[in-house]
């Protein structure tokens, strides 16, 4: 069982296949049911290791771009800065991390006058000494698929 | 940005949540749309051949998944290792994810950053050593995950104007 389910995880990350049917074609793959393979995939999204499934867009397709954004906080402050940056849409990954630099997300936008009014408004927090934006200059990989 | 029919805007909106877990998961888009769920899926393709999905699949929480020793290292690269970095990379299924970025000359000169998963932190001190020689760069940063406070899935052609004007106003 253990085994099948990591050759579904494998075949929903890397060879999910797009049809009217998916969960059909991915049984016969497996030699189980549609409903078997429905059941399954529901039980992995359940306890949480499947956190999505659907599509990854390629944004700058349709008009957005990202940044990294570095911030060094104080302990102040720093439950404040975090609840604010969650709370909006185009942070989408916010971590804690042990450096000095210790606030780290990514933030997507259209107009880079929104990174501005950011950093802008980061900078009103009492505890964040100092900010670096860090806009990608070449993608060298992206691949959060694991076997 | 490329030119898409108020169909494909609609197709992706709905891909980027959660495709039901239903016996036909497209057919309640191909019901909205008053088309045939064949007719969904061909644009659905389309849309992969154009790039402008990257790809349509499940996305793991890869610490629920084993790996729970994560850090972003970050690298002072040479000139001379810029091109090579590909090949390198490739080799490492546990980094996820590669950029070069902006650097601050006198503050901050790491120019490639690596988000890397290992299965303990023994396993995350191994990668980065064998990184480190493979990168011939000595010169790095460890930043280990302390606490993951937001990880959520982009949401790009559904976001409102609210969220716009909110993001933007502050």
């Amino acid at each position: 069982m253990q085994e099948i389910r990591k050759k579904l995880l494998e075949i929903l990350q890397f060879d999910f296949p797009i049809s009217v049917e998916p969960w059909r074609d991915i049984g016969d793959k497996l030699g189980m049911s549609p409903g078997e393979v429905l059941k399954l995939v529901r039980e992995m999204k359940e306890n949480g290791i499947i956190r999505r499934i659907g599509g990854i867009i390629n944004k700058e397709k349709v008009g957005y771009r990202s940044t990294l954004i570095a911030v060094k906080a104080g302990a102040e402050c720093l439950d404040g800065v975090a609840e604010y940056l969650n709370s909006l849409v185009a942070v989408t990954h916010n971590y804690l991390r042990d450096d000095e630099w210790n606030l780290w997300f990514t933030f997507n936008y259209v107009d880079e006058s929104e990174v501005e009014d950011l950093i802008e408004k980061l900078s009103t927090f009492p505890c964040v000494e100092d900010i670096m934006n860090l806009p990608s200059e070449r993608m060298v990989k992206i691949d959060a698929r694991f076997r | 940005m490329s030119n898409l029919s108020s169909e494909e805007k609609k197709i992706l909106a709905f891909l980027e949540g959660d495709l039901p877990l239903t016996e036909s998961p497209f057919r309640e888009i191909a019901g909205e749309l008053q088309v045939s769920e064949e007719k969904v899926v061909g644009i659905v393709k389309r849309l992969l051949d154009r790039g402008i999905l990257r790809r349509v699949g499940a996305v793991i929480r890869h610490r629920k998944a084993g790996y729970s020793a994560n850090a972003m290292v970050v690298w002072r690269l040479g000139g001379e290792m810029v091109d090579s970095v590909e090949e390198i990379i490739k080799k490492y299924p546990q980094v996820t994810h590669a950029y070069f970025r902006r650097i601050y000359p006198g503050k901050w000169e790491y120019n490639f950053y690596t988000m890397i998963h290992g299965k303990s932190d023994e396993e995350l001190g191994l990668l980065i050593r064998s990184l480190a020689d493979d990168l011939r760069c000595d010169d790095f940063r460890i930043l280990r995950t302390v606490k993951e406070l937001k990880k959520t899935s982009p949401v790009y052609l559904k976001r409102g104007k609210e969220d716009y004007e909110k993001n933007r106003k502050i």
